[in-house]
């Protein structure tokens, strides 16, 4: 199992190498970010499935993964941008195909890049400011 | 001079691939195609390249020049900077150096059907389009099936049975001709497993093709058409 997925980044290195294109690195972004999410949401469930040992077991649990608040705050900010280019690409693509744009994947992609970065700096002044200021 | 890196492969003597260099007298206007012709003939005759047209007519030349697929014979040297690396198409087995095995390919261009299926008699005159009907066919009708696209789209390589960008433009072709008659029958051959489903959107295929056509627009037009017959189960 591990060996398959180890093949399938090696392949994935390939392509890109054969194919330095846009289109084929917001794939494999998608495809990274996707594997990613799903990681994330299987500890969610594990975490949010703790509160069946009642009040106690679901507050040591969630103050298990949230502290240091050092490493949780920027963790959760990451998680954040993995979401929003994950959402963003896929809404992306779907727009693409479905509205007969695909002579434009260049420019979208151009487009998607400056709403992250954009969406990126106002997340990352919510979720990082008060670490950086913490009485402001 | 240009230098000239080239895709080695003999199954008889090589257990894998290297790269030969070649120092080939540059002349303005060369193609790359000219330069393999030039190795051919005075450096190395066992140097295994497909061409015919020459004049990106017959699609025999495909393969990938310096970080992209392309047409050999339309392919300038000067354009490619001090080094020009030649590899075969990807995902096609390699039967040597630069010739890939094309047959996976023409069998699943066979699957498609590619023909006209309208059973209605012919009588003394030909079908008849109007200007419109075959305005929907432009571009539609000038792949040249050079593989290109297939080489470069990442799931030729993880699904063997994809159709791939190329022979689903080619569906698209006939599903987008009025005289086409199997309407039905093409929409379910692009709603398949291993059909427009399996695209999944990377544009590798509309970059690198030498015809500038575009088949993801083709594969999005299916992709359209099969959601439409499975809501309402019309074939249109
Ligand atoms: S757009 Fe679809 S068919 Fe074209 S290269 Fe990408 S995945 Fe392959
Ligand atoms: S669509 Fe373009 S790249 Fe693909 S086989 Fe046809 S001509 Fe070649
Ligand atoms: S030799 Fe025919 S396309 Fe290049």
């Amino acid at each position: 199992m591990i060996a398959k997925w180890w093949d399938l980044l090696v392949q994935y290195r390939r392509e890109l190498i054969l194919n330095p294109l846009p289109g084929m690195w917001s794939f494999v972004l998608q495809r990274v970010t996707g594997l990613g999410i799903v990681f994330y949401l299987l500890m969610h469930i594990v975490v949010m499935g703790s509160v069946t040992g009642g009040p106690e077991g679901f507050d040591a649990s969630l103050g298990r993964v949230q502290s240091p608040v050092i490493f949780f705050k920027p963790l959760e900010f990451v998680l954040m941008l993995v979401l929003l280019a994950h959402a963003l690409n896929g809404i992306r693509i779907t727009v693409l195909d479905f509205r007969g744009l695909s002579r434009h994947n260049r420019v979208s992609v151009a487009i998607m890049a400056a709403v992250f970065v954009i969406a990126a700096a106002v997340g990352g002044w919510l979720f990082l400011g008060h670490i950086l200021h913490p009485h402001g | 001079m240009a230098k000239i890196s080239v895709f080695r492969y003999d199954p008889e003597l090589d257990s894998a691939g290297y790269f030969d260099e070649f120092d080939v007298p540059y002349r303005s206007g060369m193609t790359v195609l000219e330069a393999l012709l030039h190795i051919l003939e005075h450096e190395d005759g066992s140097l295994g390249f497909r061409y015919a047209c020459r004049s990106a007519v017959c699609g025999s030349c495909a393969m990938h020049i310096n970080g992209r697929y392309r047409l050999a014979c339309a392919t300038q040297v000067s354009d490619l900077g001090d080094r020009v690396v030649v590899r075969p198409l990807y995902h096609l087995p390699v039967i040597r150096d630069l010739v890939v095995d094309m047959t996976g390919f023409f069998q699943k261009y066979e699957r498609i059907r590619p023909w006209l299926l309208n059973e209605t008699p012919l009588g003394d005159e030909e079908r008849r389009q109007s200007p419109e009907e075959r305005a929907r066919l432009d571009n539609l009708v000038e792949c040249i099936l050079c593989a290109c696209c297939h080489a470069s789209c990442p799931f030729t390589h993880t699904d063997p049975e994809y159709l791939g960008p190329a022979l689903l433009l080619k569906l698209d072709r006939f599903y987008a001709d009025s005289r086409d008659l199997a309407t039905a029958d093409r929409i379910a051959a692009a709603d398949d497993e291993h059909g427009v489903w399996r695209c999944h959107t990377a544009y590798n295929c509309v970059e690198v093709c030498p015809k500038d056509l575009n088949p993801t627009a083709s594969i999005a037009r299916l992709k359209g058409a099969a959601i439409k017959r499975r809501f309402t189960g019309r074939a249109e």
